[in-house]
């Protein structure tokens, strides 16, 4: 009986991609019920890249999930599906967040973060390190904001350096730059000395 | 997915738990009544050319199309195959059964783009238990809308229709 029969794992992810498909379809052609359904199989990806992105900051991060998504019905119609959707989404929200790291980029509060947070973490005594030996998920967040961005979409979401240079509006050797200090001060962080 | 050429900054262990922070996160609180206010109607955008071109030449076939899958329907006790029904006006459906709608208007609309296989084709009472199933499913979902396995019952079965559906129209 067909009814009896087993999904295979490979069945379900192309229903998963089918489902996001038809969905998507109808969300593009004004579908609010369907963009609802397309918005609660992918909060938590979304909502979970923009988390890691600010640094757990997660008032920040509905925030910005909530533009994501606004952003992806406003750019449904013009998706050609030649992505998986839910791949669009998280790229969607990668960006939203980037750009907001941007702009924030420009002001001297951020500047004067970075300095600070760059300072977190480069002392050597015992006591310090023992303060410091965290667990990995902070010693990320801790990290400077434009660090923390390189370091994520590269160690965590696995972009290419081109990609993450594209995102940031910078010189990918600034991104490859940016990665070395990112792990440098997390090994320092976590008090690895090796 | 990227090609690190700098491992030796990172120990292999690193680098994996690393890896393993990339999970889904829920957000804390319902964000969705706040994004539904922000959406407005979407801007209308002519099809892609690509459909418009695949549709015009299928409508004579789809014709043909309703006709037949329509006697086979008859044949079911309750109309399988049938389009789903509407939800009551001010009564909001179960995501999982916006789902299950968009993916059957989405199987309707492959469907029609689809020859017709003839009723005395061999196999093609194969189809008509396809299209029961699919009604025993859609029933169940109805009772069960946070049933995921149904939905992907249903896909499974809206799959393999179209298959056969293709494969009796080309034998």
């Amino acid at each position: 009986m067909l009814i009896a029969t087993m999904s295979t794992s490979m069945d379900e992810a192309a229903t998963a991609a089918e489902v996001d498909h038809a969905l998507a379809r109808a969300s593009a052609q004004g579908d609010t019920g369907a963009f609802e359904a397309l918005y609660r199989r992918h909060a938590g990806r979304v909502h979970g890249v923009i988390l890691r992105l600010v640094g757990h900051q997660h008032s920040r991060a509905e925030d910005l999930t909530q533009e994501a998504f606004v952003r992806a019905w406003q750019a449904l119609p013009g998706f050609r599906f030649e992505s998986a959707v839910g791949t669009w989404l998280h790229r969607l929200a990668a960006n939203t967040a980037l750009m907001e790291l941007r702009s924030r980029r420009s002001g001297p509060a951020m500047d004067g973060r970075e300095d600070a947070l760059e300072e977190i973490g480069s002392g050597d005594t015992a006591g310090q390190r023992t303060a410091l030996s965290m667990d990995l998920q902070q010693a990320v967040d801790s990290l400077p904001p434009r660090a923390r961005a390189v370091l994520v979409l590269y160690d965590i979401e696995g972009w290419t350096h081109e990609e993450i240079a594209n995102g940031l509006d910078m010189a990918v050797g600034s991104s490859k730059a940016q990665l070395h200090r990112a792990r440098r001060l997390l090994r320092t962080r976590l008090g690895d000395s090796t | 997915m990227n090609d690190d050429r700098h491992d030796s900054e990172l120990p292999a262990a690193l680098r994996m738990q690393l890896r393993a922070l990339r999970t889904p996160q829920p957000p804390a609180r319902e964000l969705w009544p706040d994004i539904a206010a922000r959406l407005a109607p979407p801007p209308r955008q002519a099809m892609p050319p690509r459909r418009r071109v695949r549709l015009l030449p299928t409508l004579a076939l789809a014709a043909a199309l309703v006709l037949a899958v329509g006697l086979g329907w008859q044949l079911q006790p309750k109309g399988p195959g049938a389009a789903p029904e509407p939800a009551p006006a001010g009564q909001a459906r179960a995501p999982l059964l916006v789902v299950a709608d968009a993916m059957t208007r989405e199987y309707h609309g492959a469907l029609r783009e689809l020859p017709a296989p003839p009723p005395a084709a061999p196999g093609y009472e194969n189809l008509l238990e396809l299209d029961a199933n699919a009604a025993v499913v859609r029933e169940a979902l109805a009772q069960a809308p946070e049933a995921t396995f149904l939905l992907q019952r249903l896909q499974h079965i809206h799959a393999r229709r179209l298959a056969l559906t293709r494969q009796l129209a080309s034998a």
